[in-house]
């Protein structure tokens, strides 16, 4: 993978879906949104679990053979997107992001996903349901529109 | 109009003669087997660059169905791998 600017902003797997699925109605705008960051010679960056997720969502929920699953991860793996992965201290900043949320159940894997992105030093993220990403001030969280 | 420029390289001994045999038993020279050298390895590295994610834009059609929330993601395994079982 290719690092051409220090400047690096994460898509989560909602926006990979909408990507790729050309029937989705935020199609356009995930591309838009893909090609704008391009010319501004942004670094896209995805992390390891999203790549995971998506495997789940194209087969679970959208009755996707595993082998081409697969095979989309693998074709996402040799574009210009980087691709990384928690490190030995994101368990702790996983913690951190847990005791600021407590009160607020069920979006441990947001938060997780969030601080692969902190700790890689990923300032902003593109989603399309920001629910689970309140309160994190380390991380930027915009959605399409 | 290309220019021709004079430098100097430095090269192991044994592959220095190597190129010069080379260069003679195929009617060339080491200056030629260099530049021509340089030219392939310099235009696979140009041609090795990734493409743009946007290539797989709308590659696969999966109706308009929108993608679970994180949470439905997880839920619904997590409670089927270690839930309460009946």
């Amino acid at each position: 993978m290719t690092h051409t600017s220090s400047k690096k902003l994460a898509l989560d797997t909602n926006i990979l879906v909408y990507l790729l699925n050309n029937e989705s109605s935020f199609h356009d705008q995930a591309r838009l949104a893909i090609l704008k960051t391009e010319k501004q010679k942004i670094q896209l960056v995805v992390c390891q679990q999203n790549l995971v997720e998506l495997i789940r969502v194209l087969t679970d929920y959208y009755q996707y053979k595993l082998a081409q699953a697969v095979g989309q991860i693998n074709k996402l793996l040799e574009t210009n997107i980087q691709v990384v992965t928690p490190l030995i201290s994101t368990i702790n900043t996983y913690l951190e992001l847990c005791q600021k949320a407590k009160g607020k159940a069920k979006r441990h894997f947001d938060l997780y996903l969030a601080a692969t992105l902190i700790d890689n030093k990923i300032e902003t993220l593109i989603t399309n349901d920001k629910s689970g990403f309140k309160g994190i001030n380390k991380l930027k969280v915009a959605c399409l529109n | 109009m290309t220019y021709l420029m004079r430098t100097t390289i430095t090269l192991p001994e044994s592959l220095l003669e190597q190129a010069k045999y080379y260069a003679v038993a195929n009617k060339t020279t080491v200056s030629r087997l260099i530049k021509e050298g340089l030219a392939i390895k310099i235009k696979a590295k140009i041609n090795n660059k990734p493409k743009s994610i946007l290539t797989l834009a709308g590659s696969i059609n999966l109706g308009g169905k929108e993608p679970p929330t994180r949470n439905e993601l997880y839920d619904s395994y997590l409670k089927q791998k270690i839930g309460p079982r009946h």
